[in-house]
């Protein structure tokens, strides 16, 4: 085995230009397979990541069937009660009440269906990004009347900072009522849609423009980590079910991101297989190529009194050596692209407009490297280099030292 | 040199290239005695390369036998055929025919290596023989950095180092000048006396033929002449 080794070894330097193709074709495979990988998983978890932090958060508790309508009617009657239960329990981090209803808004030049947040101005912003979104005035206060909403919103109504505008909305006992809030402050977040739709006033004025006294829509939780999530619901629903309030997750309630990190996933898989796949045809066509150019003096090999399953093993070797070199060099080209494009990203904004509707994600994308994904492109890339090796090997094998005198 | 030590029995090679038959070997019975230093000669297509071949177990004969030190090699696996020709034959070809990525000293070993033999040892011979054929300076030296000639006296070295007992050698002079021929010639004939070690050329050049103590001419797979100096 180690003469083998050593003459596998030999091999694949003695045509340096070759082996360099094959090695970049590795390189190649591997770092594509990583990065595409990496994008979409960094895609996938911005997607979750905006959606989390722009107000889904990790949990939120609701009356059943709340989310279905968002009707003012099915709200959490007793607040203070739930958070008292909730508050102390291991794997949260913050909380928030809210109240949700949709309404109208309108200036006196036009005006738009939105969703009306009425929010803990001090809570809110350790589990909601929208305070950060702020370009213009300020965010809530906390004193009557005010508004924040989007600038995409602002410009539709022809409004600007301190301007008035009114809300509409349906009350809990089913009138339409509304109020006036000045503008106190607008924001731009990651999607322009977003933007038009949501709308934030102070929670106390919520609850009084639509009677709901103490009452919330939602109070919206996150965990200390991500992974705690499902444990932390189930917590809180044996806790709180019984009143007919449930704790869902963030899965549970943007179930359309969900499925497209699923597809994503299922992407990555199937351009996964097509990458080996291309890359293990390339290695044996060029293994080949080195064998079959041999072939005369693999011939002298068994001549002289080498079994033919040491020339298999050579082959062998061979395709594993590239394997092993080809990882090598990967990994270090991949490590290389990988701090730069961490402090960097990858600019999509020649996609931006596509990106809008994905979530909200920005269009600088940070790839994300995980273990297993490492692990399994390198796994992938290294066993197509062997089993590249091995349809030559066998090819070699089988022919007799005539044959392979013949062959040149 | 009383020993048989090849004997070919009505041995019948047909190649079927494009459906048409060709008969290289037409029933040949040849005997090899032990030690000695003989040539098959003949004009192109005639069988030689065929019937050394046959007789070193690289090929299989249509019809007929070659039994090698007592074995026939038509029982034999291909991997005990390999075995066989690791432990009993030295082969010298007419390209030379180095691994182009071994040393001399290395290509030397290379079948010690497959022997089994143990690397002081190993070395030790490969040292020894290649003083012997006049490359002690070149054992570091890889086949692209020797002339034709060296290149062959490194085969014949490699073939002789294991002390097979026969060595066949197919045209080995047919690529080199007359001077540097000769000169392969007088040191395999030296090897021959010193050693004991049959030699088994095929050739058609006069050289080996004036060099051969027994030269046999086959003629579109038959012998024709089978003739002792």
């Amino acid at each position: 085995m180690k003469l083998a080794m050593k003459l596998a070894w030999r091999n694949i330097w003695r045509n340096k230009r070759r082996s360099g193709v094959i090695l970049t074709a590795i390189v190649v495979g591997l770092l594509g397979m990583v990065f595409m990988i990496a994008i979409m998983d960094g895609m996938s978890s911005d997607m979750v990541k905006v959606s989390i932090e722009n107000g889904v958060s990790h949990v939120q508790i609701h009356r059943e069937g709340f989310l279905e309508n968002m009707s003012v009617a099915l709200n959490i009657r007793n607040p203070g009660y739930v958070i008292s239960k909730i508050e102390d329990m291991p794997g949260l981090k913050t909380y928030a009440e809210r109240v949700k209803v949709r309404g109208l808004i309108s200036s006196p030049e036009n005006s738009s269906g939105v969703l009306i947040w009425g929010i803990n101005y001090e809570r809110e912003p350790k589990l909601n990004s929208i305070a950060s979104y702020k370009v213009e005035g300020e965010f809530l206060s906390g004193k009557k009347g005010e508004i924040f909403i989007g600038k995409a919103l602002a410009k539709k109504l022809k409004v600007e900072l301190d301007d008035k505008i009114v809300v509409r909305g349906q009350g809990l006992a089913t009138e339409i009522v509304s109020a006036a809030f000045r503008i106190k402050g607008i924001y731009v977040s990651t999607s322009p849609e977003y933007d038009k739709y949501n709308i934030f006033i102070n929670l106390k004025d919520s609850q009084n423009l639509f009677a709901m006294n103490d009452r919330v829509s939602e109070i919206a939780l996150m965990a200390d980590d991500l992974d705690d999530v499902d444990s932390l619901a189930m917590s809180i629903n044996n806790e709180i079910g019984v009143q007919g309030l449930k704790a869902e997750t963030w899965k549970e309630i943007i179930p359309l991101i969900v499925q497209m990190v699923e597809m994503f996933t299922a992407f990555n898989y199937i351009v996964f297989v097509i990458v080996v796949i291309a890359m293990a045809f390339g290695i044996v066509n060029t293994i080949l190529m080195s064998v079959l150019e041999r072939t005369r003096e693999i011939g002298i090999l068994m001549a002289i009194g080498t079994k033919p399953i040491m020339v298999f093993g050579m082959v062998m070797w061979e395709g594993f050596f590239l394997g092993l070199l080809g990882l090598v060099f990967g990994w270090i080209i991949t490590i290389f692209f990988y701090a730069i494009l961490l402090k960097t990203g990858i600019d999509f904004s020649i996609w931006a407009d596509s990106l809008k509707y994905m979530g909200g994600i920005g269009t600088t994308i940070y790839p994300v490297i995980k273990g297993y994904n490492v692990f399994w492109s390198s796994f992938s890339v290294f066993i197509a280099a062997v089993l590249s090796a091995l349809y030559p090997a066998i090819k070699i094998m089988r022919l007799t030292p005539v044959k392979a005198f013949r062959s040149v | 040199m009383t020993d048989k030590i090849i004997e070919t029995k009505k041995l019948t090679k047909v190649y079927e290239e494009s459906k048409v038959k060709v008969n290289a070997l037409r029933g040949i019975d040849l005997t090899v005695k032990k030690g000695e230093f003989m040539a098959i000669a003949g004009p192109s297509g005639s069988g030689k390369t065929t019937l050394l071949n046959i007789i070193g177990g690289l090929d299989s004969p249509t019809e007929g036998k070659v039994i090698l030190g007592g074995k026939d090699l038509s029982v034999l696996s291909k991997s005990e055929l390999s075995e066989m020709r690791l432990n009993n034959l030295g082969f010298i070809f007419q390209a030379y025919n180095l691994i182009p990525v071994l040393s001399a000293l290395e290509n030397v070993e290379y079948v010690m290596l497959l022997q089994g033999i143990k690397q002081e040892e190993r070395q030790k011979r490969a040292e020894e023989i290649l003083k012997e054929v006049g490359l002690g300076d070149y054992i570091n030296a890889r086949p692209n950095e020797m002339s034709g000639g060296q290149q062959q006296r490194v085969a014949v070295a490699r073939a002789i180092v294991s002390n097979p007992n026969v060595v066949l050698a197919d045209e080995p002079t047919a690529n080199l000048d007359s001077t540097t021929g000769e000169s392969l010639l007088v040191m395999m004939s030296e090897m021959n006396k010193k050693r004991d070690v049959t030699f088994l050329f095929s050739t058609h050049d006069k050289m080996v033929m004036d060099h051969s103590e027994r030269l046999v001419i086959l003629k579109d797979g038959e012998i024709t002449e089978d003739k002792q100096k």
